[in-house]
């Protein structure tokens, strides 16, 4: 099942939300046009045409963002049942007799308890749906990818607690321990930050570029970031997927119980 | 150091018995499932083709009054004054006027609460069937059409009464506020007026913002009529229980819906502004696709918020676009083959020319109603009102050439909806689906008055094109509604199980023969879009 979980998002889809990113910015620009007066019959039918088309590239851009977070979801749903499976199969061999593995064991629990409190997934679609609204979209896209990193770094740290447990366990009951890696993953909070500050700034400087010029940089400086968000996004996860492919086997071969079924729904 | 192994143990059962406490709902999880059970059970979404079904009942009783009327005025020679009256001072004037009000008051008055009272009993019903069988599609691996009807009669009665309820709670306060503007909009014209009328405006943001509030307090107002079977304010006070225990999956139900609706809005506004005409096809969208899964998906997170249901669990699901672009179109195509196969049988099948022959004395009867009225008033009208005849419409010249297919779909998805609607409202004894085709052909009748069509020519250049393939596909949805109206006759008045599994029969044929009248409708509305326009111009007609 971890194939179909942890799965690489290649960086080209990030061509997506930069067709996305720049037909609004060209929409918005014909729009421009047309209201200051230079308009032509033609140009309506232009502008509705970068709507609609522009709609379609939004559409395409949310779904990339769908696949980020709802890979997050996935693999934080699969890693909690893989280590409720693995502490329940534990639990079942150590029995009261040893106590060099009852203490890890009953840490364990305590952290797969946070881990399940505090792995707090949210809907994939709904934010593909929010990032797809036009111009608004690229706001809800950087508090997406936000979230996203911020989800991520926590369910690393949380998980990388309970696999320190299990491995104790694990080799307190006598069986072969697992490869627990550290790395730790960023949060991005300075990025957000940045994009925060950066994004205030420049609607102050309306007063002093009005109000065209403000929403421009707003619009360069959300939209630019974001891209680059993206693609740390894209690439965060990939050393975290790694140590999944090793400490995942080694779970599996000292405790061939902890495989997670759960079947997949689909029309036949 | 037993006390510590067994204060460890004791630790571990605490962790373990909270671990198994923390429960939760994940939109995703239920979302994705609720479009795969609506791919597994197609039959899920004939409620939703019984809610447009609804809607044509509705417009049956108002249609038959305008045709009552008309022809009765027509009757007694009073048809041209009473429009004249129309021209020159609208609705209102009509209903002033003393010599028609007498008796064009009662008849509004009876209209408006019949009405109501059939929107609120129809909704009732058509709302118990479709939360009902989302239950069941969930639990169950096959869900039969009768399960459509089963769960309609079962919980039609508490389902009506907490619609109205929820309704008057959510909305209430919204239309308290619209009812105030309205009214303080008739003295605008002094200055109290104008400040009552900005009093009235600003009451009715917060009035609008506390409906909008508990419209998402309310929202599980009618799944907790089938899942829990309790009814009127007990199931409002359900979902009040289950939105603010379950905050954050409500908003993002509710968002979620929001924001669906409005992108398809805004591609219809984009679309709408270059000629391309996408109503109809975003309608199909929403009435077949959308609304079950979200309703679905609603119904769901209502189900496994309940205290005894353990959490739904982790499931990998397909790629639902890969199904969506792949397997979905050949799905729909095997269903319009069995449809097509299915229509054949029932047009051919001697049992049915009864129906049939009743479907064709509606249009028949409509045309020289129509034609009737026409002549002794509404054609002068019509005239009146500026219609040119031999001038079509000119919105057809506006649209550039591309532009045309898309036009012939939305005429295409148009009147299949209509035909759908059509032939599902004979559940009401099959007396709407004859009045449908009755207006149907009204409408063609009050066109074929020699005032209004120049000549007989032009005006079966305007109609036959498209019309020999169209209205025979109409009058067959309308003979399916008879039937299927003779059915619910059946299984009412001749109570046994043979007349239920008759009408069952009879709904799943009215599905299935309606949905092979597609590429009919198909092939009519690419040629009324494309070819008639053309053959007219050939006869003589301008745009």
């Amino acid at each position: 099942m971890r194939p179909r979980t942890d799965i690489v998002i290649p960086v080209s889809w990030l061509l997506l939300p930069l067709a996305s990113y720049l037909l609004w910015a060209v929409f918005a620009v014909a729009w421009w046009v047309a209201g200051a007066g230079v308009e032509t019959s033609n140009l309506t039918l232009v502008v509705s045409g970068l709507g609609i088309v522009g709609l379609a590239a939004s559409a395409a851009a949310s779904y990339v963002v769908f696949r980020l977070v709802n890979r997050a979801n996935l693999h934080s749903s699969r890693s909690r049942a893989l280590l409720w499976n693995a502490i329940s199969g534990l639990e079942s061999r150590v029995g009261t007799a040893g106590q060099g593995a009852l203490l890890p064991l009953s840490s364990a629990e305590e952290n797969l308890y946070r881990l399940f409190h505090g792995d707090r997934e949210s809907s994939a679609v709904l934010w593909a749906l929010l990032a797809s609204i036009p111009a608004i979209g690229w706001i809800f896209l950087v508090a997406a990818l936000w979230f996203l990193s911020r989800h991520l770094a926590k369910h690393n740290r949380l998980e990388g607690l309970v696999l320190e447990d299990v491995d104790r366990t694990m080799r307190g009951a006598g069986l072969q321990g697992i490869t627990v890696k550290h790395s730790p993953v960023g949060a991005r909070d300075v990025l957000g930050i940045a994009v925060v500050v950066v994004s205030l700034v420049e609607l102050l400087s309306v007063f002093l570029l009005g109000l065209a010029g403000g929403l421009v940089l707003i619009y360069l400086t959300v939209g630019a970031s974001s891209l680059i968000w993206l693609d740390l996004s894209i690439r965060d996860p990939t050393f975290h997927f790694s140590s999944h492919s090793q400490f995942e086997p080694e779970i599996l071969r000292s405790l061939p119980d902890a495989t997670v079924g759960g079947g997949s729904i689909g029309a036949a | 150091m037993l006390l510590l192994a067994v204060a460890v143990l004791e630790l571990r059962r605490l962790a373990r018995n909270t671990l198994l406490g923390l429960k939760r709902i994940l939109f995703d999880r239920v979302f994705e499932r609720s479009f795969w059970t609506w791919r597994k059970h197609p039959a899920i979404i004939i409620p939703t083709m019984l809610g447009s079904a609804l809607q044509v009942i509705l417009q049956s009783i108002v249609t038959l009054v305008i045709m009552l009327l008309l022809t009765s005025w027509a009757l007694s020679g009073s048809l041209s004054r009473v429009l004249t009256v129309f021209g020159n001072s609208g609705l209102l004037g009509v209903l002033q006027d003393p010599t028609l009000s007498f008796t064009l008051i009662p008849v509004v008055v009876v209209m408006l609460v019949a009405l109501v009272l059939l929107a609120i009993v129809g909704a009732g019903y058509v709302y118990s069937s479709e939360y009902g069988i989302y239950v069941e599609a969930w639990i169950k691996d096959s869900v039969p059409v009768k399960s459509v009807l089963e769960n309609g009669s079962r919980r039609w009665r508490a389902m009506a009464w907490t619609l109205f309820l929820s309704n008057l709670i959510t909305w209430g306060p919204a239309a308290i506020g619209y009812t105030l503007i309205i009214a303080s909009t008739s003295s605008i014209n002094n200055v109290a007026g104008l400040i009552a009328f900005f009093t009235a405006i600003s009451v009715f943001q917060p009035l609008l913002f506390a409906s909008l509030v508990l419209s998402v307090f309310t929202v599980y107002s009618y799944p907790a009529v089938v899942v829990d079977q309790v009814s009127g304010l007990r199931a409002i006070r359900q979902s009040f229980r289950v939105a603010s225990h379950n905050l954050g999956v409500t908003l993002t139900y509710s968002l979620v819906r929001i924001i669906f609706q409005g992108l398809l809005l805004l591609v219809v506004f984009f679309a709408g502004t270059i000629g391309l005409p996408m109503t109809s096809l975003i309608t199909v969208i929403l009435s077949f696709l959308l609304t079950p899964i979200l309703h679905l998906t609603k119904t769901m997170i209502y189900y496994y918020a309940g205290s005894s249901i353990p959490e739904m669990p982790f499931q990998l699901s397909n790629p639902i676009w890969q199904d969506v672009f792949r397997r979905l179109p050949r799905a729909a195509w095997m269903k319009i083959k069995t449809g097509l196969s299915e229509g054949f049988r029932f047009v051919i099948g001697p049992r049915n020319f009864p129906f049939h022959a009743l479907s064709m004395l509606a249009f028949a009867l409509g045309i020289y109603l129509g034609y009737y009225v026409s002549v002794n008033g509404v054609a002068s009208f019509f005239l009146s009102l500026g219609y040119q005849p031999g001038h079509g419409n000119s919105l057809l010249a506006q649209l550039p050439v591309p532009a045309l297919p898309v036009l012939g779909i939305d005429i295409f998805l148009n009147n299949w909806l209509v035909s759908i609607a059509t032939a599902l409202s004979g559940l009401g004894f099959g007396a709407p689906s004859f009045l449908t085709i009755m207006f149907n052909g009204f409408i063609l009748g009050v066109l074929l008055a020699p005032q209004l069509s120049p000549s007989m020519t032009m005006f079966l250049a305007a109609i036959l094109p498209h019309g020999i393939i169209e209205i025979p596909a109409f009058v067959l949805s309308g003979s399916m509604g008879i039937r299927l109206g003779y059915a619910v006759w059946k299984a009412k008045f001749r109570r046994g199980p043979e007349n239920d599994a008759y009408l069952s029969r009879t709904l799943r044929l009215a599905v299935y023969v309606v949905v092979g009248l597609a590429p009919l409708f198909f092939v009519a509305g690419l040629i009324e879009a494309d070819i008639t326009p053309w053959i007219m111009r050939m006869f003589g007609w301008t745009f």
